[in-house]
């Protein structure tokens, strides 16, 4: 199955349940400024969690530096021109993983609960298809419940969990739960397993 | 740290070696290195390394700070590659990530433990907290020595990794504490 080219399905526009109109597109280099907003607006303790320390200039700089879809499809929801969710599908070229993806996702609060979040991870997942991906991996903080809720509900399972392997910004070693997704029953439908 | 090298090594059988830190000039023998090493060996790389261009990026962003490869060099060959991957930022900044590759004709020498009991002490003067590696449930040989330089079994991810016939593998990945001694295996 050839992979359909990313700038040819994006931007799309869609419509949560509660009305609001986003647009899904793939990050470019004009989208600095806003994603320094847009990780401003992620309050302190969800902050802390992430794997790398947005608050830095230069994290988000080596993002922009080298864009390239086929290694990191940075996946952005903007309401009214405003980043509200960053949804990153991590890919490897070659190797023992060639056939696992990584999935990242983080919401704006004030977009939380509006089934936004849920919106990019099945975009993610049906690029991961389409690219050919056979299984994809989440790595969440375990006091993120509700994001392991959220992924649990897309049929990832826990696999393992690292005890106080990661540290957060504020220097405190958290578990690590590890969660993955075998993307050829994802789309089974539900009546499959019954 | 970086005057620790060049150091002199014996292997077990007798043979000199000379462990130092990889530097620029060093492209031409690290792939040739390469070319020598089976795929099946090289699958847990990130790159591509049967690509002279992939080697070519490598000693173009040589930076110690992200990677620290360790040679061994037998008669100016390159023999073995062990490379300390560190974040500065994020949440893996206090941990290290080895990657191992080892010559074929030079397995079974103590070549493997040798270059890790390297990396852990770079590792604790650096002051990392752990190392991790990553290996296959069938690297049975890898899985033992690693086992008795002090790293344990953190999880086994299974059937989660594929071996160059595309078959699944269980992915291993092992922790070392640097900062507490863990306890020597006795038989």
């Amino acid at each position: 199955m050839s992979e359909k080219r990313i700038e040819d399905q994006y931007p799309k526009t869609t419509v949560l349940k509660d009305g609001t109109k986003v647009v899904l597109k793939a990050m470019t280099h004009n989208d600095w400024e806003g994603l320094r907003e847009f990780f401003a607006r992620i309050p302190e303790e969800d902050r802390k969690f992430l794997k790398h320390d947005v608050s830095k200039r230069e994290v988000i700089d080596s993002w922009l530096k080298d864009i390239n879809y086929g290694r990191v499809l940075p996946l952005l929801a903007e309401v009214n021109g405003k980043i509200v969710g960053d949804a990153t599908l991590h890919r490897r070229s070659s190797g023992w993983l060639k056939h696992v993806g990584e999935v990242r996702l983080v919401i704006d609060p004030a977009y939380r609960r509006k089934g936004l979040g849920s919106h990019m991870l099945e975009e993610l997942i049906l690029i991961a298809v389409d690219a050919g991906l056979e299984k994809l991996v989440a790595e969440i903080v375990a006091e993120e419940k509700a994001a392991i809720r959220a992924f649990r509900r897309f049929n990832f399972e826990q696999v393992a969990v690292l005890p106080g392997i990661v540290k957060d910004q504020d220097g405190r070693h958290q578990d690590l739960v590890v969660m993955v997704l075998d993307v050829s029953t994802a789309l089974l439908p539900d009546w499959y397993y019954y | 740290m970086i005057k620790r090298y060049p150091k002199r090594a014996k292997l077990r059988d007798g043979t000199q070696a000379t462990l130092r830190l990889m530097v620029k000039k060093d492209q031409h023998a690290l792939y040739e290195f390469f070319q020598r090493v089976p795929k099946e060996d090289r699958l847990f790389l990130r790159d591509d390394v049967s690509k002279p261009a992939t080697i070519q990026s490598w000693v173009d962003d040589l930076d110690y700070e992200r990677v620290l490869p360790l040679l061994v060099l037998v008669d100016g060959r390159v023999v073995g590659d062990a490379t300390l991957h560190r974040r500065r930022l994020g949440w893996t900044r206090h941990l290290g990530k080895v990657r191992l590759v080892i010559d074929p004709q030079y397995r079974q020498k103590g070549l493997g433990s040798l270059l890790v009991k390297e990396l852990i002490e770079i590792g604790k003067g650096l002051k990392l907290e752990r190392l991790v590696v990553e290996l296959t449930g069938g690297q049975q040989a890898a899985l033992v020595a690693f086992r008795h330089l002090g790293f344990e079994r953190a999880a086994v991810l299974y059937r989660h990794v594929k071996d160059r016939a595309g078959r699944p593998q269980d992915l291993v990945i092992l922790i070392r504490d640097l900062e507490e001694e863990p306890e020597p295996i006795s038989f």
